[in-house]
């Protein structure tokens, strides 16, 4: 009995060790990064005053791909502000960035060093939902800004919490879209939904049932499906049954490529239009069978917009690798607080003061990469999304 | 609409069938569960496609896929299994867990975690008839899995190889006193287990894509259908994967598709409540 407490007790120590080693590693490294970049883009510093702008993502663990797709795009936006002179013409942004390994709990302590030591005076981040519920509670205390380019759980700005802002689509801003463009476009006025038993699928089924009154559509018939499956002849005969005039998918990209060839062997024609399963290897996986396929989107390198080109262009040249609707949102979201900071100027006000630079940031009309970003009263971007389809292998808006 | 879920379940369920085939010649060789069965069958597939995509034809590359299966069960045998096998049985069960991780993780480090797309050997067009419709897949994939375990079942009958491998693993002593090498039977059993797999795996990647996380399902579904039709019975495993598929397409179609994979699982509760020792295996063998 003893020796189980005592090698209890052992295990226990080693656990609360790591724990603070991670903790401490979170922060130290990633500022000293923030301080040499710092350092080379100010230069140009002329009035020696500056603006921290913390950055929170996952730089390491499993998500440190978009993580550092975020980040690349945050800096790229800070480095090019800095370049000209800074916000204002002479405020440098100094970037504290801190790594939150995609984990809730850590992304607590990485925002209170954000906070705490670096005084941030508004924040980028995080990325996974799970971690921007659990860190924007240290942000609201503190009573400073906060903008996540990535978290699209809705859970996020129905908190009531006034210093989040969310510049992503929520699941229920695709719906909506998807829901207007088909009924105000394309006269439809009854669908179908095929979703997939998950939270993201479930959850979009739940906002498609809610809100079809708006748009005077008509839910005929509703079906699911679980991640690897891979026979759906029966939900297609059901949907197909139903005869509405569209077919929602609410899934990713392995199954929906699969469920599309699967109409075309069963002769089953409708137009299809959907979200989640934006991805390159629709293509590759579905061939001839996902033409015409429709996909809500809130940005694509597709768009001939001068901006988005611009962008694209900027972001693989330096970058030199690919990146998702994440990084257009993070450089976008630099650009929102630079404009907030300066209106916040213009109008003589504090911008260092946080309550006050919240205000000017919700009342943001921003004209950027992925159009016009404004937010409504829970700090929710409202927005006007593109629908894209596939043809011939290759993305094409359809509507702007 | 029954007749045409039967169909669709029947051609999961000889897959399954396939795969259970392979999970009972081991248990009742070796007394245990290989649960790297379902990965080796990854490994199979993934090999296939690797000479497919060298531009090696489809049925060779199906071959050179199986063989290389074949040789990596003989592998297992003989490398890993062979020096745990005196220690216990846990043991052995341990070590196929931990040979699956191995050959999971091995295949996203060569092949990556995205799903690859896996020609398929039968057109695509559909079949119908009357009311119905049938891929020429699904004919394809009963009619070679129904082949294939007569085949088997000849081979353990009639053949000279065969029967001493039925006899050494029925009773290894015995078999052993009448000059069967059990050591070489046991490797051979493991060898065509493993071919089996990748020749199930071949089948089912055109429908589900290849995929390193693939023997997931189709592993645990393999297992189920064993025990469900009596474990280490040939034809309890086809029975039982039959059974399985045609179960999981009606529950799907009837009921909800989103309970698919819970329907297996309950009818071989469901079963093994009532018959212990599966659908076809009479006497309880006394394991302990």
């Amino acid at each position: 009995m003893k020796k189980i407490l005592a090698w209890g007790m052992a295990l226990l120590m080693a656990g609360t060790l790591a724990g603070c080693g991670s903790s401490n590693d979170a922060g130290s490294p990633a500022a000293s990064v923030a301080g040499s970049e710092a350092a080379a883009g100010g230069a140009a510093a002329s009035s020696g005053e500056t603006f921290t702008l913390g950055l929170i993502c996952p730089l390491s663990g499993s998500s440190a791909v978009s993580g550092q797709i975020l980040k690349n795009a945050t800096q790229m936006a800070v480095n090019e502000i800095n370049a000209e002179g800074g916000i204002n013409g002479s405020i440098q942004i100094v970037m504290a960035e801190v790594d939150d390994e995609g984990v809730p709990a850590t992304s607590v302590t990485a925002m209170q060093k954000l906070v705490e030591q670096d005084k941030v005076n508004a924040v980028i981040g995080a990325q996974a939902s799970s971690c921007t519920l659990a860190n924007m509670e240290i942000t609201k205390a503190a009573k400073i800004p906060q903008i996540t380019p990535a978290s699209s759980n809705v859970a996020v700005t129905q908190s009531g919490n006034p210093y989040i802002f969310q510049m992503t689509a929520t699941d229920e801003l695709h719906m909506r879209n998807i829901m207007k463009f088909m009924s105000e476009e394309k006269g439809a006025n009854s669908f179908a939904i095929l979703y997939e038993s998950s939270d993201f699928g479930t959850g979009g089924y739940n906002i498609a049932n809610n809100v079809c009154g708006d748009y005077n559509l008509t839910m005929v018939d509703s079906e699911v499906y679980n991640a690897g499956d891979t026979d759906f002849s029966v939900v297609l005969g059901k949907m197909q049954q139903a005869n509405p005039d569209f077919f929602i998918f609410w899934g990713y990209h392995t199954e929906v490529a699969m469920i599309c060839k699967q109409m075309q062997q069963y002769g089953i024609e409708y137009p299809v239009i959907g979200q989640g399963y934006n991805s390159p290897e629709l293509t590759n996986l579905g061939g001839a069978a996902v033409e015409g396929v429709m996909i809500d989107t809130a940005f694509d390198a597709a768009n001939p917009d001068e901006k988005v080109q611009e962008f694209d262009k900027k972001y693989t040249e330096q970058f030199g690798e690919g990146y998702d609707q994440n990084a257009p949102q993070s450089y976008d979201a630099v650009y929102v607080i630079k404009d907030a900071v300066e209106r916040c100027i213009a109008d003589g006000k504090d911008y260092k003061d946080g309550e006050v630079l919240n205000e000017y940031i919700r009342n943001t009309f921003w004209d950027g990469v992925t159009g016009v970003t404004t937010f409504d009263e829970n700090g929710r971007m409202d927005k006007e999304l593109l629908i894209i389809t596939i043809e011939n292998g290759e993305h094409k808006i359809v509507k702007n | 609409m029954l007749f045409q879920q039967v169909l669709n379940g029947l051609t999961n369920g000889s897959l399954y069938a396939l795969m259970a085939v392979g999970v009972t010649m081991i248990y009742k060789s070796l007394g245990m569960l290989n649960f790297a069965h379902g990965d080796t069958m990854m490994i199979g597939t993934f090999i296939t496609l690797t000479f497919i995509n060298m531009g090696i034809p489809f049925y060779l590359a199906a071959l050179f896929g199986t063989v290389c299966a074949a040789v990596m069960g003989f592998l297992l045998e003989r490398i890993i299994l062979r020096k745990v096998k005196f220690s216990s049985f846990v043991n052995l069960l341990i070590a196929t867990v931990g040979v699956s991780y191995v050959l999971r993780n091995t295949g996203m480090v060569i092949w990556g975690t995205s799903p690859q797309l896996f020609p398929s050997m039968f057109p695509e067009t559909l079949i119908k008839i009357g009311n119905f419709s049938i891929t020429p897949q699904s004919i394809g994939i009963i009619l070679i899995s129904l082949a294939i375990i007569t085949g088997l079942h000849l081979f353990f009958t009639r053949v000279k190889v065969g029967k001493c491998m039925q006899l050494a693993s029925s009773d290894a002593e015995g078999a052993a006193m009448m000059g069967v090498n059990v050591t070489y039977m046991r490797f051979l059993t493991f060898g065509i287990s493993a071919g089996l797999a990748a020749i199930a795996g071949i089948m089912i990647a055109p429908l589900t894509y290849a995929r390193v996380d693939m023997s997931a399902t189709i592993g645990m579904k393999a297992f189920a259908a064993a025990i469900l039709g009596g474990i280490g019975n040939l034809w309890g495993a086809l029975l039982g994967g039959v059974i399985l598929g045609i179960v999981e397409a009606v529950g799907a179609a009837y009921i909800s598709t989103a309970y698919r994979d819970a329907f297996s699982f309950i009818i071989l509760f469901v079963v093994l409540f009532v018959k212990p020792t599966g659908l076809l295996n009479k006497k309880i063998e006394n394991k302990l």
